[in-house]
C-alpha cells in the first residue's frame, strides 16, 4: 500500500474515533476532502459528561430517579419526559430538517419530540400528552442515557 | 487501539476491570442500572451511562442497550465481567458485528465451551481425561437406562446449557433415574431454555482444582497455576486457595499444562479458566468443564504471581502479545479468598439483601478486599449476594490461614447477614487445617454450619 493510502486510510479511522464530520486537507502533494458516515454529528471534543447520582452536583442534565425527585429551585412545571431508552440524540428527523419542536410549541399527544438513536434504529420519542414545550434538554448528536430527562412539557 | 472501554457489569467486578482502566489511562465507563446509581464502581468510572430498570434482562443482560450504550460513548471496547452476557456466545458476536472488541475469547469459542457436552467431546479430542459419562446428550428413556449401567451409580444428571452448579442432579439407583431424568429434563428447559441433559458419574468426596489460563492472539499462553475451589455450599464456591494442598508438584505441573494444552488447541485466546475433579484416592483428575471468562476468584491467581489478569486481558483483546513466557510464571506463598455474601447461614443461606450501615474492611501486610460496597450501600435484591471478596496472602498455608482469620476478625459488616462467621468457622476446622476436605463437605454438616 502507499503512503499516501495509508494516510488517507489512518484520517479515516481517526476521523470516526473523534466523531469527526468532515476533515478538509491540503498538502504540497494532494488536496484532500474527507466527509464522515454522519455529517451532521458535531465533533466531541470533551467526553460528555453523563448525569452521575443526584447527591453529585453536576451542570449537565440530571437523570430523574425511579423515585420521585427533588425540585430544583425555580424548575418549571409540567411533566419531564425521559428518555426509556440508550443512544443518540437526534433533534430532527434528518440532518438538514427543522427540529421537531422548539421551546414554547404546543404538540398533541403522540407527537414526535426528538429522535433517539440505539444501534442504528431510529426511536420516535413521542409526547405523552398534549402541551406545551416549556424546557428541551436533550442535545443535538450527544448521548442520553437511560432515564435522562429530554423535556419538560406542560399540560395546558 | 483501546482507549475507550465499556465495562458491562457492576459492583466489584465493575470496579476491578474500571480499576485497571485507570492504571492503563484507558477511559472507562459504566453502563449501570438504577439499582446501582449509588454503586462505588459508577463513581470511580470515568463515565457512567445509566441504561435502564434494575431487572437484569432490562439492563445488565439487555445487549441491545449495552451496544447502543458503547456505540454513543464510542467505546472500542467492551468488558463484559463474569455473569451476564459474559459467556453469551451472541453477544460476542454481536460486538464482532459492531467492530467493537469483546474482551474475551471469540464468540464461537464460547459457544463450544458453552456446550457442555461438546466440550467435554473437544476436551477428550484434546486427550484430557474427562469424567466417565455419556457419549452425548440423553435424549430417550433407553438410552438413559443403558449409558446408566455402563457409568455404573451414583450418576450425576446434568444439563448441557447450564454450568456453574446449576442444573444437577444426583441419582444413587436405578429406580430413581427415570423420575429424576424428567425432573432434571424440565428444570433445564426452565432455567435455560435447553432441555438437554447428559450423564456424569458422581465422583464421591471429589476436590475441584481449576486451572487459570491466558492465551494471546497469536496462541502464545501461559497457566497460573491452579487453584483449590472444592469449599462449597450447593455447588457455590464459599473459599478458595493456591496452591491446592492435595497435589504433589509432579501432578500439579501435569493438570496444569495439559489444561494449557488442551485450550490453545481450541483457537482460544484472552483468560479462562479449566475445572477439574480430582479423584483423591485414585489420583486421579478428570476435566468437568471450561469457563471462558474471568472468574470471581482470579485474585486468588493474581496474589499468588504477582500478574495482574485484567490487565493482561485487555492488552491481549488489543491485540498485544504476552511479553512473557511460562518461566517467567512463579509462584509464591499461599493465598487463600473467602467470599463474603449477603446471606443468613442459619437460614440456609438465604440471601439477604439490604442497607449495609457499616462497613469497615480489614487491611494490613497481605490483605486484599476486592469490594464496591461502602457503609450506606445498598445490596439490591435483583442480582447476586457478593458483598466482597477477602484475599490474603502468606509466605505459606498455615500463615495464610492465620491471616485470613486475623482479616475475618477486623472485618466489620453491619445491616446485613454475612458469610464471615461460617468463612471463620471453616479455618478452624481440622479438615480445611489438614487441606483434607472435599466439595461435599459443607452439604453434609448443615445442622453445624447452622449453628455456627
Amino acid at each position: 500500500m502507499s503512503q499516501e493510502s495509508e494516510t488517507i486510510i489512518a484520517l479515516m479511522a481517526a476521523m470516526k474515533e473523534h466523531g469527526v464530520a468532515e476533515l478538509n486537507l491540503e498538502t504540497k502533494t494532494m488536496k484532500l476532502t474527507l466527509k464522515g458516515e454522519k455529517a451532521f454529528i458535531a465533533p466531541i471534543e470533551a467526553p460528555h459528561e453523563f448525569s452521575r447520582p443526584a447527591s453529585r452536583p453536576e451542570p449537565f442534565s440530571t437523570s430523574q430517579a425511579a423515585s420521585a425527585p427533588e425540585p430544583a429551585a425555580a424548575k418549571p412545571e409540567g411533566t419531564p419526559v425521559n428518555s426509556p431508552l440508550v443512544g443518540t440524540y437526534y433533534q430532527a428527523g434528518a440532518p438538514d430538517a427543522p427540529p421537531y419542536v422548539v421551546a414554547g410549541q404546543q404538540v398533541g399527544q403522540g407527537d414526535t419530540l426528538c429522535i433517539i438513536e440505539a444501534m442504528k434504529t431510529m426511536n420516535e420519542i413521542k409526547a405523552p400528552h398534549a402541551g406545551t414545550i416549556v424546557e428541551i434538554l436533550g442535545k443535538n448528536g450527544e448521548p442520553v442515557e437511560y432515564g435522562q430527562l429530554l423535556f419538560i412539557l406542560r399540560t395546558d | 487501539m483501546i482507549s475507550r472501554i465499556l465495562v458491562a457489569n457492576r459492583s466489584e467486578i465493575a470496579l476491578r476491570v474500571i480499576r485497571a482502566c485507570r492504571e492503563m489511562g484507558i477511559w472507562s465507563v459504566a453502563a449501570y442500572s438504577e439499582a446501582d446509581r449509588d454503586n462505588l464502581a459508577v463513581e470511580l468510572a470515568d463515565q457512567a451511562v445509566c441504561i435502564g430498570p434494575p431487572p437484569g434482562r432490562e439492563s445488565y443482560l439487555n445487549y441491545q442497550r449495552i451496544l447502543a450504550a458503547a456505540q454513543a460513548t464510542k467505546c472500542q471496547a467492551i468488558h463484559p465481567g463474569y455473569g451476564f452476557l459474559a459467556e453469551n456466545a451472541l453477544f460476542a458476536e454481536a460486538c464482532e458485528a459492531l467492530g467493537l472488541i469483546f474482551i474475551g475469547p471469540p464468540g464461537q469459542v464460547i459457544r463450544k465451551m458453552g456446550d457442555k457436552t461438546m466440550a467435554r467431546r473437544l476436551m477428550k479430542d484434546a486427550g484430557l481425561p474427562v469424567v466417565p459419562g455419556s457419549a452425548g446428550d440423553v435424549s430417550d428413556a433407553g438410552q438413559l437406562t443403558r449409558e446408566a449401567e455402563k457409568i455404573g451409580f451414583p450418576i450425576l444428571i446434568k444439563a448441557a446449557a447450564g454450568g456453574g452448579g446449576r442444573g444437577m442432579r444426583v441419582v444413587h439407583e436405578a429406580t430413581q433415574l427415570l423420575p429424576a431424568y424428567q425432573q432434571a429434563v424440565a428444570e433445564a428447559e426452565n432455567a435455560f431454555a435447553d432441555n438437554r441433559v447428559y450423564l456424569e458419574k458422581f465422583l464421591n468426596d471429589p476436590k475441584h482444582i481449576e486451572v487459570q489460563v491466558l492465551i494471546d492472539q497469536q496462541g502464545h499462553g501461559v497457566h497460573l497455576y491452579e487453584r483449590d475451589c472444592s469449599m462449597q455450599r450447593r455447588h457455590q464456591k464459599l473459599i478458595e486457595e493456591s496452591p491446592s494442598a492435595c497435589l504433589e508438584e509432579a501432578e500439579r505441573r501435569e493438570i496444569c499444562l495439559a489444561a494449557l494444552n488442551a485450550v490453545q488447541a481450541l483457537g482460544y485466546h484472552s483468560a479462562g479458566t479449566v475445572e477439574f475433579l480430582w479423584d483423591q484416592k485414585q489420583r486421579k483428575y478428570y476435566f468437568m468443564e471450561m469457563n471462558t471468562r474471568i472468574q470471581v476468584e482470579h485474585p486468588v491467581s493474581e496474589m499468588l504471581t504477582g500478574i495482574d489478569l485484567i490487565r493482561l486481558q485487555i492488552e491481549v483483546a488489543a491485540g498485544k502479545n504476552l511479553s512473557f513466557s511460562q518461566e517467567d510464571v512463579h509462584r509464591q506463598g499461599h493465598v487463600i479468598e473467602c467470599r463474603i455474601n449477603a446471606e443468613d447461614h442459619r437460614r440456609g443461606f438465604r440471601p439477604t439483601p439490604g442497607r449495609i450501615t457499616r462497613f469497615t474492611p480489614p487491611g494490613g501486610p497481605g490483605v486484599r478486599v476486592d469490594t464496591a460496597c461502602q457503609s450506606n450501600a445498598l445490596i439490591p435484591p435483583h442480582y447476586d449476594s457478593l458483598i466482597a471478596k477477602l484475599i490474603c496472602w502468606g509466605a505459606g498455608r498455615q500463615q495464610a490461614r492465620q491471616r485470613m482469620l486475623r482479616a475475618l476478625h477486623e472485618f466489620r459488616i453491619e445491616g446485613v447477614p454475612t458469610t464471615i462467621p461460617v468463612c471463620r468457622w471453616l479455618l478452624k476446622q481440622p479438615e480445611f487445617i489438614s487441606g483434607d476436605y472435599s466439595t461435599r463437605f459443607l452439604d453434609q454438616r448443615p445442622d453445624e454450619v447452622a449453628n455456627v
